[in-house]
C-alpha cells in the first residue's frame, strides 16, 4: 500500500502535470485563433491557397466567386457527371490522381478567371502554401 | 475517416449524416461530431437546410444514446461484476465500487457534459449509465439536454465559420480540451487538499491521543492541547448520548443560520423525547453562523438577493451540490460519531450533505426532511428528492412539494410543531405575567420583537406610540440586544425582556405579537392565539408568509410606522377587531394541532 505521504506527493505531481497540460492548451487555444483568423481573413481576400480537399466545385465557385462551368470545364467534368457535386478528394480518387494535383489545377483556373475578368489586381496567393502542393495538414482537412 | 464521411454527407444526404451520428453515438469510435461542423458549412453554401439538420442530428444521437445504454443495462451489469470479482493488481474491488459510487452520484454531470464538450466519452458514459441502471428518464432529460447543445454548437459553428469551419472546430477542440483540463485540474487539487486536511487533523488527533496518555502517566498537560479536544465535527446543541437508555436516537441536523430552524428541532424534539433520545446538532462551522448574523443584520439586501438568485432548479442545485461536497465528510464524522436510527433535517442547506453522508454511511438509516416554511418553500429543499419522508407544515407546502416531484406515499401533511412552552403557556394567566412585569392588565398590550432585527424600525414605532399616548403597553423582546435594553429600561409602559430560552409566558401574556414576518414566530402566534403584525421581514424568503397570513386570517401587515401606530390604536379601542381575528387563529390552530398529531406516527413507522 502507498504511503500518505506518497499519496500526496503523487497528488502534487499530477496537479504540475495537469497544470503544465492546461498551459499548453490555453497556448494551443491562442494559436487556433489566430489561424482561424488568418484563415478567415485570406477567405475574405480570395486568397486561393484557401482551397481544401473537402470542398465541393459547388462550394468553390461560392466561395472564389468563380462560375461553376468555369470550374467544370477547367477539370473535364461533364455537366451530367456525379462528380460535379462531390468533393476534391473524390475526384482526385476517381481519377487516381493526388488531391493536390486537383486543387493545384483549381487554383490556376482561378486566377486566370480572375486575370481574365477582373481589373482591379488579382490577390496575391500567400507565399508557403502558394500552389505547393501540400494545402491540407490537419485531419480535418483529410 | 473524414475522407469517407464528407463524400458519403454529399452523396447520401440526410440519411447519411444520421446514419453516422447514430452509429457514433452509440460508441463507435468515429467523429460523428466532426460531420456535422461539416453539414453546417455545407449548410451555408446552400447544399444543406440547417433546421432539418438539427433535428436529424438529435434524433440520430439520442436514440444511438439509448441502445448504447441498453446495451450497457444488458451487458455491462454481468461485465461489472466480473470485474468486481476478478482480483487485478491495479483495480481491486474496493476501487471499482468507489468507482461505481462516484459515477452513480455524477451521473447527470458526466451524461450532460459528455454530450457537447467531452464527446469522446460519450459512448462509454451510455453504457456505464445502463450498466449501473441509472433511471432512463434521468438518463433521456439530461441526454436531449445535453444533445441539443452538442448539436447546436458544431453545426452554428460549422454554418457561421463556413469556409474555414475546419480552423473554427480546432479553436473549439482546444478551448473544450482546456475547460476539460481545467476540471481535472479542480479535482486533483480539491482530493490534495481534502488529503492533507485530513493530514492535519490526523497529526492533531495524534497530539491529543498524546496527551491523554500524558495525563494518565500522571504528568501535566500542555494547556492549550485541549483545544483540539473539542471535537470541530460535533458541535451539539443539545441533546445526550447516543442510545445510552435504550431507547432509539434520532438526530436532528440543524444550521443556526436563522432562529426559526432551532426552534422547530427544538419544537420536534419536545414532541419525541418521550420515546427517543434526540440530539440536535449543527454541523456547520460557527462561522457560518456567525456571517448570517452579520449580513442578516447589516447587508440584508445580500440575503435576498442570495434567495432570489439561488430560488431556481439548476442554481438550487448547484448550490447544494457544492455544499454537500464541502461538508458531506463532518457530516460524515458525525453520523459515526452519534450513530442515529434515524435523521431529521429543519434546514435545506444541510439537507444534500445529511443524505450524501447517509447513503455512503456503512449503515445507511430513515432521512426524514421537516419542511419549514408557510407559504412557499426555497428550492433548495427540492433538490433531493430520494429522502424517506417529507414533513410538510401547511397545506400550501404539501401541494407544492407534490408539484416540484415528491412522492405523494413519502409526503406527509403533519402540520407545523411549535416548542413545547408555547402549548404550556396557554395554562398560565395573562394577569399573572403582566402584574409581574408590573404592567396593567386591563391595558392593551403588544409584545414586540425586537432583537432579531434592526433596531430603528422598533425604535421608531415604539416612539409613535409614546408621543401619541396611545393606550397600549410594551413588553419589549430585546433578546441579546444589551443597548436596546439599556435605551428602555426605565421607560414608562413598556417592559424589557431580554434573551430567555422561555419567552412564551410574555408573549401569551399580549394582546397582539408584533415583529418579523418569520415562520416560527407566526405559528408560536398562532399556537397561544394571538394575532400577528407584520412590522418587518426579510424580503424574498419571509414575503410569502404574508400571504398565508392574509389568506388564513392571522393578523395584520403594516410595515409603515405610521400605519402601524393607526393600527394599534384602533386595536386598543376596538375589542371586536381582535375577536375575529382569534377566531380564524383559534380554527387554523385546531387544524395544526391535529395535524401534529402524525409527527410521532411517521417517526415510528419509519423506525
Amino acid at each position: 500500500m502507498m504511503s500518505e505521504r506518497a499519496k500526496l506527493g503523487l497528488l502534487c505531481f499530477l496537479l504540475l502535470l495537469v497544470l503544465g497540460i492546461a498551459a499548453l492548451m490555453v497556448a494551443n487555444a491562442f494559436q487556433a485563433m489566430h489561424t482561424l483568423q488568418q484563415e478567415s481573413n485570406a477567405l475574405k481576400a480570395g486568397d486561393v491557397s484557401t482551397i481544401r480537399p473537402w470542398m465541393t466545385i459547388h462550394v468553390i465557385s461560392h466561395v472564389y466567386h468563380v462560375p461553376e462551368t468555369y470550374l467544370d470545364e477547367a477539370l473535364h467534368i461533364a455537366r451530367t457527371d456525379p462528380l460535379r457535386r462531390t468533393t476534391l478528394y473524390e475526384i482526385a480518387a476517381s481519377r487516381r490522381q493526388p488531391v493536390e494535383q486537383i486543387i493545384h489545377s483549381l487554383q490556376q483556373t482561378i486566377l486566370k478567371y480572375r486575370k481574365e475578368h477582373s481589373r482591379s489586381p488579382t490577390p496575391t496567393p500567400r507565399q508557403s502554401r502558394v500552389l505547393s502542393g501540400t494545402p491540407a495538414t490537419k485531419e480535418t482537412q483529410f | 475517416m473524414n475522407a469517407l464521411f464528407i463524400p458519403a454527407l454529399h452523396q447520401y444526404g440526410y440519411p447519411a449524416l444520421w446514419a453516422i451520428v447514430f452509429i457514433a453515438a452509440v460508441g463507435a469510435p468515429i467523429s460523428g461530431n466532426l460531420l456535422l461542423y461539416a453539414a453546417g458549412a455545407f449548410a451555408a453554401f446552400g447544399d444543406f437546410n440547417i433546421f432539418i439538420l438539427l433535428p436529424v442530428a438529435v434524433s440520430a444521437a439520442v436514440l444511438g444514446d439509448a441502445l448504447g445504454y441498453f446495451l450497457g443495462w444488458k451487458l455491462g451489469n454481468p461485465l461489472l461484476t466480473w470485474l468486481e470479482k476478478k482480483h487485478w493488481r491495479f483495480l481491486s474491488p474496493e476501487t471499482l465500487a468507489r468507482g461505481r459510487s462516484y459515477f452513480r452520484r455524477r451521473a447527470a454531470w458526466a451524461i450532460f457534459l459528455s454530450r457537447w464538450l467531452i464527446v469522446v466519452l460519450g459512448g462509454p458514459i451510455n453504457w456505464l449509465a445502463g450498466a449501473e441502471r441509472y433511471p432512463y428518464r434521468a438518463f433521456l432529460f439530461w441526454d436531449i439536454s445535453g444533445q441539443l447543445l452538442g448539436a447546436l454548437i458544431p453545426l452554428g459553428i460549422g454554418y457561421t465559420f463556413a469556409a474555414s469551419w475546419g480552423e473554427a472546430e480546432s479553436l473549439f477542440g482546444s478551448v473544450s480540451t482546456f475547460i476539460l483540463t481545467f476540471l481535472v485540474m479542480m479535482m486533483i487539487a480539491g482530493a490534495l487538499f481534502r488529503r492533507m486536511l485530513a493530514h492535519r487533523r490526523a497529526r492533531s488527533a495524534q497530539a491529543v491521543s498524546d496527551t491523554h496518555t500524558q495525563a494518565e502517566a500522571g504528568q501535566p498537560l500542555p494547556e492549550a492541547s485541549w483545544q483540539t479536544l473539542q471535537p470541530a465535527s460535533t458541535p451539539a446543541i443539545n441533546g445526550t448520548s447516543a442510545g445510552h437508555n435504550g431507547k432509539p436516537t434520532i438526530l436532528i441536523l440543524i444550521s443556526r443560520s436563522g432562529g426559526g430552524h432551532l426552534n422547530l428541532a427544538q419544537a420536534l424534539r419536545d414532541r419525541l423525547d418521550a420515546a427517543y433520545n434526540v440530539l440536535i446538532v449543527d454541523p456547520q462551522s460557527s462561522r457560518v453562523e456567525r456571517g448570517y448574523t452579520l449580513v442578516s443584520r447589516r447587508f440584508v439586501r445580500l440575503l435576498t438577493w442570495q434567495f432570489a438568485l439561488t430560488n431556481n432548479k439548476i442554481a438550487a442545485w448547484l448550490l447544494q451540490k457544492s455544499l454537500a461536497q464541502l461538508s458531506y465528510k463532518r457530516f460524515s464524522r458525525i453520523l459515526a460519531e452519534t450513530r442515529p436510527q434515524l435523521i431529521i433535517t429543519t434546514h435545506a442547506l444541510v439537507s444534500s450533505a445529511a443524505m450524501r453522508a447517509n447513503e455512503i454511511s456503512a449503515r445507511p438509516v430513515p432521512l426524514v426532511f421537516q419542511l419549514t416554511d408557510l407559504e412557499s418553500l426555497h428550492m433548495t429543499w427540492f433538490v433531493e428528492k430520494r429522502a424517506d419522508a417529507y414533513l410538510a407544515p401547511t397545506r400550501e407546502i404539501f401541494e407544492q412539494a407534490l408539484g416540484q416531484g415528491i412522492e405523494k406515499d413519502r409526503l406527509y401533511l403533519t402540520g407545523r410543531p411549535a416548542r413545547r412552552q408555547f402549548y404550556e403557556a396557554l395554562t398560565g394567566t395573562r394577569e399573572g405575567t403582566l402584574t409581574t412585569l408590573g404592567l396593567d392588565p386591563k391595558l392593551f398590550t403588544l409584545f414586540l420583537q425586537g432583537g432579531a432585527q434592526g433596531s430603528a424600525s422598533v425604535d421608531r414605532l415604539i416612539d409613535h406610540i409614546l408621543k401619541a399616548e396611545l393606550p397600549v403597553q410594551i413588553i419589549l423582546a430585546v433578546g441579546k440586544n444589551k443597548k436596546m435594553a439599556e435605551r428602555y429600561a426605565r421607560t414608562d409602559r413598556v417592559r424589557v425582556v431580554p434573551f430567555t430560552e422561555e419567552i412564551a409566558p410574555y408573549m401569551a401574556a399580549a394582546d397582539v405579537i408584533a415583529g418579523k414576518a418569520g415562520a416560527s414566530f407566526i405559528t408560536e402566534a398562532i399556537l397561544l392565539e394571538k394575532p400577528f403584525l407584520v412590522t418587518s421581514l426579510i424580503p424574498g424568503q419571509e414575503t410569502p408568509n404574508l400571504r398565508f397570513l392574509e389568506r388564513h386570517n392571522l393578523g395584520w401587515i403594516c410595515l409603515e410606522t405610521a400605519e402601524q401606530q393607526k393600527l394599534l390604536a384602533k386595536l386598543a379601542s376596538n375589542s371586536e377587531m381582535l375577536k375575529e381575528k382569534i377566531s380564524s387563529i383559534q380554527a387554523y390552530k385546531a387544524w395544526n394541532l391535529e395535524a401534529n398529531q402524525a409527527i410521532t406516527s411517521v417517526i415510528a413507522n419509519l423506525l
